[in-house]
């Protein structure tokens, strides 16, 4: 079924379900439409969410053009100025003492003083027929360059990891707000209820600044929670059964439990009670369909040497292969964190001439081989990939402490950096830029919240309409308190 | 399924447009069609056209046009009604392209038309006005009320023509009465004591008196206080609050009143001769999150903590979206934009300061024995210190300028000495050194140091901090210094100082050439004593100083006495030795960038420094604080108040940026709320404010909290939000009722209400439900029947572990750290671990459980926990697949499982006994023959499965039996009657 044809069907559906809450007087929707105030709902209804079945697909304000999104975060935050935004008048300055104007008024996490700038580490050169700059650092990825857009103009408000995170995936730097995928499941269900909607898979050896609150549910019912799921041990936390208990045998326990519970039913006439029963059964699935879809030996031998996969390891590679075969099984967000990009320079693994370089390893052959096989696959076309830090980095090398430091870094830089996107809906080529020195975004600027409005778009909702009431507004994930608008610029 | 929206409310918003009454209300009648048609433009943030139909003197007043939006007594003359009437599409509200452009329905604009006609008489939202006595009802079934409540409950079923259902069996009541009290399940004994005699009342005192009711009930409080045990996030290092958990529970147990509670809660360490445990109480605001990634700005944290403390108080005892006020007026509510920053001046000025170590802690003996001593020896370093400090009559000394003749620093630095002030420009590095060269011949018995901030405008301040690390002398003979470098035949050039100290960057007084002689200084004293370092640190190395830390507030001095006075003698020159000794990476080194030093003659300093009294009270001193070390306690963080010398400006921020601020405002409440009776507007003042009998809010909101623990959804079901975008309460006068009695009756006692409300009829009934009461009334607002809602987080955890048996009745204590799989507990910094115990700490009941905000225990939030993240004052009950998961395969509950079946086997001697034994321990309910019969079955399958697996069933059992019969008790254990009481 093609996606506009779907959204019709799921309308016609919706409409009848609409029709059975009001009449039947289960639901909590229509009454829910019904009670708030609801200033800012006046005209249209926000999503009609019935808590009863939190994962039913809803109707999406108009026809989406992604149907699921796959959010490659690079944790710590990557120079963009060794991978992807060259800029020759960097490297002309290298060494040079920074012009006062670039740190009057700015705020640095580890900058003293007055810096030098750093020019860049790595020779770039123009790949594809569309000529995207890239260094040499990501040899795989220049093949798959005219299937991507890279937006050279990002910015955000944050200079520091957990908030510049939280802004990036909640809209806002302090905790207790949904984040992107809550949001996302909250709109539009899931299309798989074997599976958790909402995934989350990490590697590079630690969890994101941000914590679980980078994928938290906030002021959502926790219901939309992400996920967060192993490619090590077992995939889903309490998924297998315990030592000594077969899967017949849990067959006929849950057989006697669904019976015992029918007779609750029928006793009490708490319509819950039908429910579990329901979530029963679905986790009896569960356990099959999710130990299936995070079981990467299945895959034949070629896919998981185009993806390098490193079996038994928690890595970035495991992680692609996996975030396709769970984009295949209809998960809709499925948000990989690869920790370790924080290039300071304090250290040789934060060092742009060592550490970094592993990085680019990590992360270059696999998420070329997922935006190849999902190209393969046809699933390109609805699948949204979005990858990138939460910040950039500082055209100046660190100074930490005010000294010179032996290894070249960069200080976090929230001024400008790039992410990419490729895939459901998007154009490839390049979007805006940052100015000489890569430290603002300049032309065509987005933010971290325009992003989000755009990602929206793209999953069928007008991020404006997309909303919860929280603390006396009508919340959404663009953030009521900063501008943002879709990126028209890239839609294909 | 979560019971967010009730169906109720749908029913009052049609009822709304049906027609026109008797008299208006605008509350009732005008608020909310103001609210869903007009106040997203003419509101309090946005007020197109000059007009909000928030504040009633902008609705009565003229609009940009000229025109009066609403004229009492003449709605022809009112704009509003030309309005809403008109259909040009330049002139009709709502406008055409506003919310479907749809007119306001016909009897809407004739409620409208009739009230400006009745006067247009503005009423503030009923929540913001006091509870008023409320008549008792009368109702028609006298016979079925036990109480008041019940009367106000069921003479709304009969104005809906319902009838209250039968009363539940005594086990039915008694599980819920159990759980909702406690927390745990009726153990087999007390139902079988209960079913033979029936005593209600008794029951619910021996509940009441139960040390576990204070752990049940502080479960919702922790919530509402966001507690952790961590400090959250990037780092999420452990922080010990768990002392401020224990006192809650204890404060619970004791029966506290709440209007106690909360001065203790919100403002114990002010409380006159507050205590160690006064002072532990205050730890509710300090459950704020501290952040110490590198980098961070600790004053900007400072100001997410004191915003949180901000909201979380509204939320908490006023049930009121204050967090909107914080970037603009409130878009529904009035209040103003600057009542949140009057409000936030009130909490502005406690010590804390995002700081790694948490600063400030009170130290909580574990021996309660040795409070009062640990109290006297507090007070007794408190006391001695600021006496140490106090300047006396050297206090009036006047003072002059002292300008440097010469300075020198890192070689990135740049000074300038200009007006007899010193700035620092460049590049400084952490652990700079200056070294100050004064004027030829200069005298003095004591140095000011002026730190100054770098910019000139308050707006701009507070800065980074500034921290005066290390001061000493260096006295340099030129005569001696030379024959000293002849001597060497290592003669240099360059002016006289250059090498002195050491290298200029280390400071190695120990590297003195000869002809230099170093002179320290013998006393210290400050402008005030605050923040976490002691300025007698400034006379020697290491960490800590005088100064300002984490930020510079404003201008800050430091006094510094040699022991004698100071006179250069001619040719001789005297360099002072300024040494940061910050190196902590979030705070860039602390570095003094503005300073100015003065000089007094007044031989009054060094006769107050080498007073023989002060060595005296320096020996006291030493003596109190070794033999308060010497008291083993934990450390819990508290709430303290800066002096009054020190306390911070507040200013407004505007659009709610603090980068951004504007005029400063005093400490007060909101303008619409009563005002805060003369005197200090501080938290005291604040906290005696929240439940003085003026508050419109505490009652009400606490009443209704304790009401949804018990039923489920409060009389509002929206606990956080009691303003006009709340729900409106299901039984208005009942809430109004409960709260005044609650306040003046029940002298603010949970006990008391509770004790009242779970004997009440209404909370007795069955919670069996009819298709047809389903109908009428699905999540139960009417209360016709009884509350059947499902176990807590928590409660699923200790009912598990009661039920089997395992659980640790200990109470109070360090977290412990419960089974949880492997690999959600990734801590890279501090090299903590997740230790399970063995023994009975593995057991503990689930508040006990550690609560790292980053990695909460997994299965907890599964079933609905707050994250603790910030206020939670609703959890949203859910239903899902993981919960299934959880309670079938996590160890923790097959441990429980096995355990149950072990109890089961002692129970009875057959297999049906033992199931309808362990049936009745789960669920409390007679247990049904054909249960028994099924489960008697599953018994017999899985044993046989068992036999023909001897491998198999060795992992699950000793033997086939007892596997098989882990098997059913994990069912019963996963039963929906275990699930819900």
């Amino acid at each position: 079924m093609t996606l506009s044809a779907e959204a019709r069907t799921r309308y016609f559906q919706q409409i009848t379900r609409r029709h059975f809450l009001r009449d039947c007087a289960t639901g909590l929707g229509a009454a829910w439409l019904g009670t708030q105030s609801g200033t800012a709902w006046a005209g249209v209804p926000p999503v009609a969410r019935d808590m009863a079945h939190p994962f039913a697909p809803v109707m999406p304000h108009f026809a989406p053009k992604a149907k699921r999104v796959i959010f490659l975060h690079m944790a710590g935050a990557p120079s963009h100025l060794e991978l992807f935004d060259y800029k020759p008048a960097l490297a002309k300055f290298d060494g040079q003492t920074c012009p006062a104007q670039y740190l009057e008024g700015k705020r640095f996490a580890f900058i003293q003083g007055i810096p030098k700038l750093l020019g860049p580490r790595f020779p770039f050169a123009q790949y594809g027929s569309s000529g995207a700059w890239l260094s040499d650092k990501l040899p795989h990825f220049r093949k798959v360059v005219d299937d991507v857009c890279f937006i050279k103009s990002m910015h955000t408000d944050q200079f520091n990891h957990a908030p510049a995170q939280l802004a990036m995936h909640t809209g806002y730097s302090t905790l207790g707000y949904p984040s992107m995928g809550a949001w996302a499941s909250y709109g539009l269900g899931s299309e798989n209820e074997n599976l958790p909607g909402f995934i989350v898979l990490l590697s590079g050896g630690k969890t994101p600044d941000a914590g679980k609150s980078a994928w938290g549910s906030g002021f959502l019912p926790s219901v939309y929670q992400g996920v967060q799921c192993r490619s090590k041990g077992e995939p889903v936390l309490y998924l297998g059964n315990p030592d000594g208990v077969s899967r017949s045998l849990r067959r006929q326990s849950l057989d006697a439990l669904a019976e015992l519970n029918r007779r609750a039913h029928g006793d009490a006439g708490d319509p819950e009670t039908l429910t579990r029963i329901t979530q029963y059964e679905t986790a009896f699935n569960m356990q099959v369909s999710a130990s299936a879809a995070f079981d990467i030996s299945q895959e034949p031998e070629a896919v998981r040497a185009a993806y390098g996969v490193k079996p038994g390891e928690e890595a970035f590679a495991n992680n692609c292969l996996l975030a396709r075969r769970l984009a295949e099984r209809g998960v809709r967000y499925i948000q990989l964190f690869h920790w370790g990009w924080d290039s300071h320079g304090a250290n040789e693994k934060e060092a742009l001439d060592e550490g970094f370089l592993g990085q680019c390893r990590d992360v270059d052959q696999p998420m070329t081989a997922l935006l190849t096989d999902l190209k393969q696959r046809g699933l390109l076309e609805d699948t949204l990939i979005v990858w990138g830090g939460e910040f950039g980095r500082t055209p100046m090398r660190e100074n930490r402490g005010g000294v010179a430091m032996r290894w070249a870094g960069r200080d976090h830089n929230p001024g400008a950096f790039t992410m990419w996107m490729a895939g459901g809906g998007v154009k490839p080529g390049t979007y805006g830029a940052s100015d000489e020195l890569g430290y603002e975004a300049v032309v065509d600027k987005v933010s971290v919240h325009d992003l989000k409005a755009t990602m929206l778009h793209l999953l069928g909702y007008d991020h404006k309409r997309l909303t919860y009431p929280n603390q006396g507004l009508d919340q959404r994930v663009t953030n009521v308190t900063k501008p943002s608008e879709v990126v028209t610029g890239i839609l294909a | 399924m979560s019971r967010l929206y009730p169906l109720i409310q749908l029913a009052a918003a049609l009822a709304l447009g049906a027609s026109a009454r008797a008299e208006t209300d605008f509350n009732r009648d005008i608020r909310p069609i103001l609210n869903r048609n007009c106040t997203g433009c003419h509101g309090g943030v946005k007020q197109a056209g000059g007009i909000s139909f928030v504040y009633q003197e902008l609705a009565l007043g003229e609009g940009k046009s000229g025109a009066r939006t609403i004229l009492p007594g003449n709605p022809d003359g009112s704009e509003v009604i030309r309005r809403v009437l008109s259909r040009d599409a330049e002139e009709q509200m709502p406008p055409q392209d506003h919310g479907g452009g749809k007119p306001l329905p016909a009897a809407e604009i004739a409620l409208l038309r009739q009230w400006i006609a009745e006067g247009a008489r503005w009423g503030d939202h009923w929540a913001f006005v006091k509870p008023q006595p409320q008549p008792v009802p009368a109702v028609k079934n006298a016979a079925w009320p036990v109480n008041d409540t019940d009367r106000f409950i069921l003479a709304k079923l009969e104005s809906e023509n319902l009838a209250p259902s039968k009363a539940a069996e005594p086990a039915q009541w008694l599980r819920r009465a159990t759980l909702d009290l406690t927390g745990l399940p009726p153990s087999p004994q007390e139902l079988a004591d209960f079913e033979r005699g029936p005593s209600y009342e008794k029951t619910v005192d021996r509940l009441l008196a139960s040390p576990h009711f204070g752990e049940r009930w502080a479960g919702m409080w922790m919530d509402l206080a966001r507690y952790a045990d961590t400090q959250g996030y990037e780092k999420d290092n452990g922080r010990e609050i768990w002392p401020w958990r224990d006192w809650v529970i204890r404060a619970f147990n004791a029966g506290m009143p709440y209007d106690q509670f909360t001065v203790k809660q919100l403002a114990g360490d002010l409380m006159p001769d507050a205590s160690i445990d006064d002072r532990v109480a205050t730890g509710f605001h300090r459950n704020t999150q501290t952040n110490t990634e590198g980098g961070t700005n600790d004053e900007e944290f400072r100001l997410h903590a004191v915003i949180d403390r901000v909201n979380t108080t509204w939320t908490v005892w006023q049930g009121t979206t204050f967090g909107c006020v914080q970037c603009h007026s409130h878009p529904y509510d009035s209040f103003r934009h600057d009542d949140y920053y009057r409000f936030l001046a009130i909490f502005n000025s406690t010590e804390d300061a995002d700081l790694g170590d948490d600063f400030p802690r009170v130290k909580v003996p574990f021996e309660p024995g040795k409070y009062s001593e640990a109290e006297a020896l507090d007070d007794e370093i408190a006391s001695l210190r600021l006496k140490l400090n106090a300047t006396a009559d050297a206090a009036t000394t006047p003072w002059t300028p002292l300008p440097p003749v010469g300075i020198k620093g890192p070689e990135d630095a740049r000074f300038i000495i200009a007006e007899n002030e010193v700035r620092v420009g460049g590049t400084v590095p952490n652990g700079a050194l200056y070294t100050i060269q004064l004027p030829p011949q200069t005298a003095f018995t004591a140095l000011r140091i002026d730190l100054l901030p770098q910019k000139d405008d308050p707006k701009q301040w507070p800065e980074l901090g500034a921290v005066l690390g290390h001061l000493w002398m260096e006295l340099e003979d030129p005569v001696k210094r030379a024959a000293a470098r002849l001597e060497a035949g290592k003669i240099k050039s360059g002016a006289p100082g250059q090498e002195a100290g050491g290298d200029g960057k280390t400071g190695d007084p120990n590297a003195l050439p000869p002809g230099v002689q170093r002179i320290g200084f013998h006393a210290v004293y400050a402008d005030t004593l605050t923040g976490p370092f002691d300025p007698e640190e400034s006379l020697t190395a290491g960490p800590g100083g005088g100064g300002a830390f984490p930020a510079l507030l404003g201008p800050r001095w430091l006094v510094f006495v040699p022991q004698q006075p100071v006179q250069v003698p001619p040719g001789a020159v005297l360099r002072l030795q300024l040494k940061h000794e910050i190196f902590d990476a979030e705070t860039k080194g602390a570095i003094i960038h503005h300073f100015k030093i003065g000089a007094s003659l007044d031989p009054a300093w060094t006769r107050l420094a080498n007073d023989p009294e002060r060595s005296g009270l320096q020996n006291r001193l030493a003596e109190a604080r070794r033999k308060r070390e010497a008291i083993p306690s934990a450390s819990s963080l508290v709430m303290q108040e800066r002096p009054p010398e020190a306390r911070r400006e507040t200013r407004v921020f505007l659009r709610g940026n603090f980068l951004a601020k504007d005029k400063v405002v005093q400490g007060g409440t909101p303008a619409i709320l009563p005002q805060l009776p003369p005197g200090p507007a501080d938290r005291l003042a604040l906290a005696r404010w929240l439940v003085s009998p003026e508050n419109p809010l505490s009652a009400r909101v606490i009443v209704n909290r304790l009401w949804a623990e018990l039923f489920g959804t409060g009389i509002i079901g929206t606990l956080e939000d009691f303003g006009s975008t709340g729900l409106p309460p299901s039984h208005p006068a009942l809430l109004d009722f409960l709260a005044l009695r609650f306040q003046q009756e029940q002298g603010w006692s949970f006990k008391a209400l509770l004790r009242e409300l779970v004997l009440s009829s209404t909370y007795r009934q069955d919670h069996r439900t009819s298709p047809a009461q389903l109908a009428r009334d699905p999540h139960n607002h009417l209360l016709g029947r009884g509350p059947r809602t499902r176990l807590t987080a928590e409660m699923v955890r200790d009912q598990a572990l009661a039920a089997s048996g395992l659980l640790s009745r200990q109470t109070g204590g360090a977290p412990v750290m419960p089974p949880q799989p492997d690999g959600v507990w990734q801590v890279v910094y501090n090299g903590s671990a997740w230790i399970t115990p063995e023994g009975p700490d593995r057991y503990r009941r689930a508040l006990y459980t550690y609560w790292r905000r980053t990695s909460p225990y997994p299965s907890f939030m599964t079933f609905d926990a707050a994250s603790r993240e910030v206020c939670s004052a609703r959890r949203i009950v859910t239903n899902t697949p993981l919960q299934a998961l959880v309670t079938l395969n996590d160890p923790v509950y097959f441990e429980a499982a096995q355990a149950l079946a072990r109890r089961m086997m002692a129970a009875a001697g057959d297999t049906e006994a033992r199931i309808a034994w362990a049936l009745r321990c789960v669920t409390a309910r007679e247990p049904r023959a054909a249960d028994i019969a099924r489960l008697t079955t599953l018994f017999e399958t899985a044993k046989a499965t068992y036999t023909a697996d001897p491998l198999l069933s060795a992992k699950a059992g000793p033997d086939a039996g007892t596997a098989a019969l882990t098997q059913v008790a994990s069912t019963i254990l996963n039963l929906d009657e275990a699930f819900t009481k």
